[in-house]
């Protein structure tokens, strides 16, 4: 969707002709100094992370990594407030968080139920705001990674995504968020489960965290928090 | 051979520059690095020699390219000490897109970057995702906010 004042705007970054025409040159004389002759460097081979080339071999586990992100920013935030309050030390029991030694951006989770033996049946989105019409969801079984992602977007661009995830024992690793800092964070129950609401300054991100069925719930949205909130209260889920 | 790579180079660049000055631009936010980081984007380009099946696939490769250099060289030097003013040298003379250009310049690379693609190359969410190996979740979310926040921007601009 092209906007013509964006795009007046950008234009008004460009420099003169003038300039092209010299780094063009002096691309030229680079590539004569290397002694290119027309012909891939075997040495560049060594750059293609750098390149466009490998984006989409990535896309997956990026995406991934993005949906877990949020979740792992938030859960050490209550982590951290449900440890002074005993009457959520269960909350903290099932999980906790330590720094990944070779990756600054990096956390490790380590999940301490055991649900190996529960198996998602069915996941029911009793409601969407209603310009979300038209949009059934569709439910699938956990993957490999114990994530589940369906996406639901609008014409005008109010995006809602869900992910659920088991908190089963054994160490996931999650990548910070990109975006900036947390400008808002607050917890609260619904239907008498823990959950916590997160706000940066890219999105907002509401977690359930089912403590007795082992499940965790996240929805990541642009849409209002009273509105990600009463999504919440009405999804239903049943187990094997 | 010679001289055909040269033309090569010569037809891309003409081409692309455009693109990939503006996309190098908004994140290195001086001309002096973006020189740099176009030059390099370029040599790439050739010395990579990847295969292409239209000038849509070559822009792609060229603006992930571009913006992976741009990350890494902020990522591993202090960026120099230029202004929004010494930038803003570059606007035209029209007074609001001038003042459109500045705020679009104070939103955070990622976003800028969305909002390039989105509003001036015309990519879609799903495009632009994959372009830059985030979700399409997140693509929707910050275009929202960038609007969001632009709007705001500009209405306490008019305010002052």
């Amino acid at each position: 969707m092209k906007n013509k004042k964006i795009i007046e705007a950008f234009d008004q970054m460009l420099p003169e002709e003038e300039r092209h025409e010299k780094n063009l040159e002096q691309i030229i004389s680079r590539l004569e100094a290397q002694g290119f002759k027309g012909e891939a460097l075997p040495s560049e081979k060594d750059k293609e992370n750098e390149t466009g080339k490998n984006h989409k071999t990535n896309t997956s586990i990026k995406m991934l990594k993005r949906i877990t992100a949020v979740a792992a920013a938030l859960i050490a935030a209550i982590g951290i407030m449900f440890a002074t309050n005993s009457e959520a030390l269960a909350g903290v029991l099932n999980w906790f968080r330590h720094e990944k030694e070779d990756d600054p951006n990096s956390y490790v989770y380590e999940f301490k139920g055991d649900y190996s033996n529960k198996k998602l049946l069915q996941i029911t989105i009793g409601w969407l705001p209603e310009d979300f019409e038209g949009i059934k969801p569709r439910i699938g079984d956990l993957d490999d990674d114990h994530t589940f992602d369906r996406l639901y977007t609008t014409n005008n661009g109010r995006t809602v995504a869900f992910s659920i995830g088991y908190m089963d024992r054994g160490e996931r690793v999650y990548i910070l968020p990109e975006f900036g800092e947390v400008l808002q964070s607050e917890e609260f129950t619904i239907n008498a489960k823990k959950a916590a609401y997160y706000e940066d300054s890219q999105s907002n991100c509401l977690f359930v965290f089912d403590d007795e069925m082992g499940l965790m719930i996240q929805i990541d949205a642009n849409i209002e928090k009273e509105e990600m909130i009463k999504i919440a209260e009405n999804i239903q889920y049943e187990f094997k | 051979m010679c001289r055909d790579w040269k033309s090569k180079i010569e037809e891309s660049y003409s081409r692309q520059v455009k693109t990939i000055w503006r996309v190098c631009f908004s994140y290195m936010q001086n001309p002096v690095d973006t020189d740099d980081m176009v030059q390099e984007t370029f040599v790439r380009l050739m010395t990579y020699s990847p295969k292409f099946d239209d000038e849509r696939q070559e822009r792609a490769w060229l603006i992930v390219t571009a913006s992976n250099l741009c990350k890494n060289a902020l990522k591993s030097k202090e960026r120099g000490c230029e202004s929004l003013d010494d930038h803003l040298e570059l606007a035209a003379e029209e007074p609001v897109s001038e003042n459109l250009a500045s705020l679009i310049m104070r939103l955070n690379d990622k976003s800028r970057m969305i909002v390039y693609l989105y509003y001036y190359e015309g990519y879609h969410v799903k495009e632009i995702a994959e372009l830059m190996n985030i979700s399409e979740t997140m693509v929707a979310t910050t275009l929202y906010r960038a609007r969001k926040k632009l709007k705001k921007m500009l209405e306490e601009e008019n305010e002052e």
